[in-house]
C-alpha cells in the first residue's frame, strides 16, 4: 500500500479527503490494534478512538505528521497501538503484576541496601535496552536483533560490553565497602 | 551467553543494578520519532534517546516491531458501520458532483421492472417446458410397463387366411 494521500486537504478538514482517508486506513488501524485489545475493550471502540484523536482539536495530531521523517502507515500503526495502550491503562486498575517486581524487592531477607550512588551513563541506552530485553522480557538474541534492526552479533557484543562495565563497577564498590 | 540469555551470574548482576535504581527515566518519544526509528531514519543521537525510553518501557518495542511488520500483513476488512462512524467524525456533506455521480450510477426504475419481468417470464417458460417434458416421459414410461403384453399394443396378429386374401387381392396392391 502506498502512502499517497492528500494530507493538505485532510488537514483543511475536507470531508471527501477524510472519508477517503478513513476508508483507506481503517483496515490498517484495525490490524494494528487487534493484538493489543484486552480488558474487555472492544476493538471497534479503539479504532473509533484513534480516528477521534487524529481529527480532534482541528486535526492537531495529524498536523504533527511529517512525511519526510516516516511513512504514514508506520506512523499510524504507532499512533493506533499507543492509543490502544492508553485506553487500557485508563480502564485497568493501577496494579503492578508480581512478575514485574524485581526479585530482590520481594525477598523476605532483603540484602543490605546499596549505599553507592549510581553513576550516570555507566551503561549506554542501547546497553540498557539489550539487558532489559534479555533479562526482563526473556527475549532471544535473534528476536532482539530483529526488533532493533541490528545484527545478532551486535546484540552479543553490546551485552558483553555492558556486563564488563557492571562487573567492574560492582567489583570496585564491593572492594570499597570491604576497606571500610 | 547462550541463545536464551546470559548466565545466572549476569542476570543477578543486572538485577542488582536494577535494584539500585538503574531503570532509566526518559521522556516518551512522540509517535513520529518512534515511526522514524522503526524505519531506521533517525540519527545516532536521536535513536539513542528512543532506546533510552525503550529500556524503561520495553512494551513500546512491540509497537515498533508491529510497524515494521506492516508490509507483510494485508489490511483487515472493516465493517461498514465502523467506517461510517469514523467518517461521521468530520462534519460536512459529500460534494455535489460526487452525489450526482452516485445518482447516475443507479439504474432507472423501468429497467429494474423490465429485468424482473424477464426473470419471471423465464421462470414460467422453464416450468411449462419442464411440465411438458415430464408428461411425455411419463407416457413413454407407461408404454414400457405394458410392453410384455405386446398383443394388446399391436393388436391380434392376422391369421394365415387373412394374409392369403391380402396377397391374392386383384387390386394388386
Amino acid at each position: 500500500m502506498t502512502d499517497a494521500v492528500d494530507l493538505q486537504a485532510l488537514i483543511r478538514g475536507e470531508k471527501t479527503a477524510w472519508n477517503g482517508f478513513v476508508r483507506r486506513y481503517a483496515g490498517l488501524i484495525l490490524s494494528a490494534v487487534r493484538g493489543t485489545a484486552r480488558h474487555g475493550i472492544d476493538v471497534e471502540d479503539i479504532v473509533q478512538e484513534v480516528f477521534t484523536r487524529l481529527c480532534k482539536d482541528d486535526f492537531r495530531l495529524l498536523k504533527t505528521y511529517d512525511a519526510a521523517r516516516a511513512g504514514l502507515s508506520t506512523w499510524l500503526t504507532i499512533v493506533a497501538r499507543s492509543t490502544a495502550r492508553d485506553m487500557q491503562r485508563r480502564r485497568q486498575p493501577a496494579l503492578t503484576p508480581i512478575d514485574a517486581v524485581p526479585e530482590m524487592l520481594l525477598a523476605v531477607t532483603a540484602e543490605p541496601k546499596e549505599k553507592l550512588r549510581l553513576p550516570d551513563g555507566l551503561l549506554s541506552p542501547r546497553q540498557k535496552l539489550v539487558l532489559t530485553l534479555l533479562y526482563e522480557r526473556e527475549m532471544e538474541v535473534a528476536e532482539i536483533a530483529a526488533a532493533l534492526g541490528i545484527d545478532p552479533q551486535t546484540v552479543r557484543s553490546t551485552h558483553h560490553k555492558a556486563m564488563l562495565k557492571l562487573r567492574e563497577h560492582f567489583a570496585d564498590s564491593d572492594a570499597a565497602r570491604e576497606v571500610k | 551467553m547462550d541463545s536464551k540469555g546470559a548466565g545466572a551470574t549476569d542476570r543477578r548482576l543486572w538485577q542488582r543494578w536494577q535494584a539500585l535504581g538503574g531503570k532509566p527515566r526518559a521522556a516518551e518519544p512522540d509517535a513520529l520519532s518512534l515511526a522514524a526509528y522503526a524505519e531506521g531514519r533517525l540519527t545516532e543521537a536521536e535513536a539513542e534517546a528512543v532506546e533510552a525510553w525503550l529500556a524503561a518501557a520495553p512494551e513500546g518495542l512491540d509497537d515498533i516491531v508491529a510497524a515494521r511488520a506492516f508490509d507483510q500483513r494485508p489490511p483487515r476488512l472493516v465493517y461498514e458501520h465502523i467506517l461510517s462512524n469514523a467518517c461521521d467524525l468530520v462534519p460536512g456533506a459529500a460534494p455535489a458532483n460526487i452525489a450526482n455521480l452516485m445518482l447516475r450510477r443507479q439504474p432507472p426504475r423501468w429497467r429494474n421492472a423490465l429485468a424482473w419481468s424477464s426473470i419471471a417470464a423465464s421462470l414460467v417458460c422453464a416450468s411449462m417446458v419442464g411440465f411438458s417434458m415430464g408428461s411425455d416421459a411419463y407416457a413413454n414410461l407407461a408404454g414400457t410397463q405394458t410392453a410384455d403384453s405386446a398383443s394388446e399394443v399391436l393388436g391380434t396378429p392376422p391369421s394365415l387366411d387373412t394374409l392369403d386374401n391380402y396377397f391374392s387381392d386383384d387390386s394388386g396392391t
